[in-house]
């Protein structure tokens, strides 16, 4: 296996041929589904929402091209709807427990699922990495649970403790946990990013997070601090919290530009991603602003347009012949943890 | 019917350049070396061009399939569920229609569930509950109430009348606490106790409308508002994780937040309805119902006076329990005089 590069810039050492995802779907295409989708699901009482997701998944994964073949997702409607059965029974059960019986249950409760999340997040994983195949091989998910543990109840905590100075090493770990336990068949991904380039990326968005407060801070003062009619402390709070969202998604995609730039399948593919940070603020937030405005109309427009933006700026290229990944078992699995985590929010994808 | 295209071994990603010819018993893959495969049965198809076989084989087509091969390997919904799917505009304004039509028929069909759901609860389920959430709240956030004893008990003696006048089913615990934390606040816990607190008799400074307000919050009880409300938000939240599972993530918030006002609404309503029994209640024992209005306009320009300065938001929508959930206090006196005078 060759050695990865530490870099994370856009060299391209060896020559490749990079060529971008192909995303094949339309707005006018998915616009169909998703409506079908919200129709069923309502006259069904919601039954038909496990069907519904597994329709919307194929649809984007069918219209996902790499290398001129499709993605193919192999839930069944049936597995996610016992999934979301149980997860639903859990979550009620625990509720009702909490609420209407005794408090210290709720803390037992709490205690309990501390230590059952993070198995949920694996089983999730592994879920949904075995129903997600490429040219009949699937994917895998191997997991830790102390690792994802940590991943679930300590990243953040640290983060927000060491007043953000190790963002740039957790992100790095999470991100390199995140690949190293995916793999595609028995051939594993990989990824080797330098820790600088995160640091860069915060140091940027730190920089730009401080020049946007600046800017706030100085045009509330000078023009409307005078103003009876506005009211300076919720439009601080509310321009500081849009700035944060903003800064969150440039040092996610900055992230995501890092980690797959130096990703690789074992010693036969590479990638690349070039994403603009600015131009996926621009997307989300008119995105947001169009799905609103639309009443939810425009909801299928926005999620193809972004999964598209996505998909156009994340390339491949392959080292030597895609043909010799061998799929590693073929064991039936079970949807509780994927769709436990759906229901929790749960959401870990590059 | 004959297709070319890449067929796959079994969870193998070799494939072989191939032809897939359709037969009455299933499908044949015949390669170019002459070699071919037994009869294959299709699992699934997926997008246009993807066939999945059972037993693990694939069989990727090097154009679209044909649309009476996918025809052939879908059961009949899925026909119908395509059928629908394919993109019209007539098509998607019939079912966008539909879908509205659906919400409509749903809440009018959960509305009458949950009045069934508070029948059949049972009420000292209810009151244990209350019972329960008082003490926690207690604990938390109530201190013995500093008014004089003989105060308190001619209160609780006028609300026991009132309750008797105005034919209640139930009698529910009536404490006076001290609560920094709550200030002017009545809190009516489901199934009983009512919870009057020190600050809110401070600000009244009147005995008729102290009354006034418990007959507010007795009418809660009795009506059963916060089981109601509970039903409402937990069978609100139940059916949107349900209906709007079938899309992550926008929707999922979109939905919520519909949720949110939609019980909301309910809970406006609730208090509206509570106004215009306790005006009732007060009536039953010959005391003036009038006291309900001047205990809005005190409660009011008290909230008023404390939002000082927050000119960005309607200071008569804003404030603790009391305010948050409740009409505006502009329509709650239109209405309240309506009753009143308009009788």
């Amino acid at each position: 296996m060759p050695t990865l590069p530490n870099s994370t810039e856009t060299e391209n050492p060896d020559n490749l041929e990079f060529r971008p995802i192909e995303f094949t779907g339309t707005a006018g295409e998915y616009w169909g589904i998703f409506i079908t989708n919200l129709l069923l699901s309502v006259v069904t009482f919601g039954v038909y929402s496990a069907w519904a997701k597994v329709r919307r998944k194929r649809y984007f994964l069918n219209s996902t091209q790499i290398d001129g073949i499709s993605l193919n997702y192999h839930a069944t409607g049936m597995q996610l709807f016992i999934g979301r059965l149980i997860a639903f029974t859990i979550i009620v059960a625990s509720s009702v427990l909490t609420n209407f019986l005794f408090l210290e249950a709720g803390i037992i409760i709490a205690v309990l699922f501390l230590f059952v999340l993070p198995w949920v997040l694996n089983r999730s994983m592994k879920f949904n990495a075995r129903v997600t195949s490429w040219r009949n091989v699937r994917f895998n998910w191997r997991g830790t649970y102390w690792k994802s543990f940590a991943v679930m109840w300590l990243a953040t905590p640290l983060a927000v403790l060491s007043f953000g100075i190790m963002i740039p090493f957790i992100s790095r770990w999470v991100y390199q946990y995140y690949v190293r336990r995916h793999s595609y068949g028995v051939t594993s991904f990989n990824e080797n990013a330098a820790i600088a380039p995160f640091v860069k990326a915060i140091l940027i968005v730190i920089a730009i997070v401080i020049i946007l407060e600046l800017m706030v801070y100085a045009v509330l003062a000078n023009y409307l601090f005078q103003l009876e009619s506005v009211n300076f402390e919720f439009l601080l709070f509310g321009s500081s919290a849009v700035i944060l969202i903003v800064a969150y998604i440039l040092y996610r995609t900055m992230c995501r530009n890092i980690v797959v730039r130096s990703l690789a399948l074992g010693d036969a593919v590479r990638f690349h991603s070039s994403l603009k940070p600015y131009k996926m603020v621009w997307i989300l937030f008119t995105n947001f602003l169009a799905s609103v405005v639309s009443l939810g109309l425009l909801i299928p427009w926005a999620q193809v347009r972004i999964y598209r933006y996505l998909c156009n700026n994340t390339s491949y290229a392959f080292v030597r012949s895609a043909d010799e990944f061998i799929d590693v078992e073929q064991k039936k699995m079970s949807s509780f943890g994927e769709e436990y985590a759906e229901l929790e929010g749960v959401d870990f994808s590059l | 019917m004959k297709i070319d295209g890449n067929y796959f071994e079994p969870r193998s990603s070799r494939s072989h350049h191939a032809r897939m010819s359709v037969r009455n018993s299933g499908i044949r893959i015949e390669f170019e070396d002459g070699r071919r495969t037994g009869i294959l049965d299709v699992d699934h198809i997926q997008g246009n061009r993807d066939v999945n076989f059972i037993g693990g084989a694939y069989f990727r087509s090097e154009g679209n399939l044909p649309s009476e091969f996918i025809l052939r390997f879908q059961n009949s919904m899925q026909r119908k569920i395509s059928w629908l799917e394919k993109f019209t505009f007539s098509r998607m304004a019939v079912l966008l229609l539909l879908v509205v039509v659906a919400v409509v028929v749903f809440r009018l069909a959960f509305e009458s569930i949950e009045s069934v759901a508070v029948h059949v609860f049972p009420t000292d389920w209810e009151e244990r509950i209350g019972h329960q959430a008082y003490e926690d709240i207690k604990f938390l956030a109530f201190s013995d109430s500093k008014l004089p004893a003989g105060y308190q008990s001619d209160i609780r003696a006028s609300a026991y009348l009132m309750i008797r006048a105005a034919g209640l089913s139930r009698q529910p615990k009536i404490y006076f606490h001290s609560s920094e934390l709550l200030g002017p606040n009545a809190i009516a816990f489901p199934g009983g106790p009512i919870v009057v607190t020190d600050e809110l008799v401070e600000l009244l400074a009147n005995p008729e409308e102290v009354l006034a307000v418990i007959a507010h919050e007795l009418a809660h009880i009795e009506l059963r508002h916060s089981l109601r409300g509970v039903i409402d938000v937990v069978g609100f939240s139940i059916l949107v994780v349900l209906l709007f599972g079938a899309d992550e993530s926008v929707i999922e918030e979109m939905a919520a937040i519909a949720a949110g006002v939609v019980t909301l609404e309910g809970r406006r309503n609730y208090e509206k309805e509570a106004d215009l029994a306790a005006i009732e209640y007060l009536s039953s024992i010959g005391r003036d119902p009038r006291n309900m209005l001047n205990v809005i306009t005190k409660l009011s320009a008290y909230f008023c006076a404390a939002a000082e300065g927050d000119s960005i938001m309607d200071c008569e929508s804003e404030g603790l329990n009391w305010f948050s959930t409740h009409p505006t206090d502009a329509d709650r006196i239109a209405y309240l005089e309506e009753a009143i005078y308009g009788q």
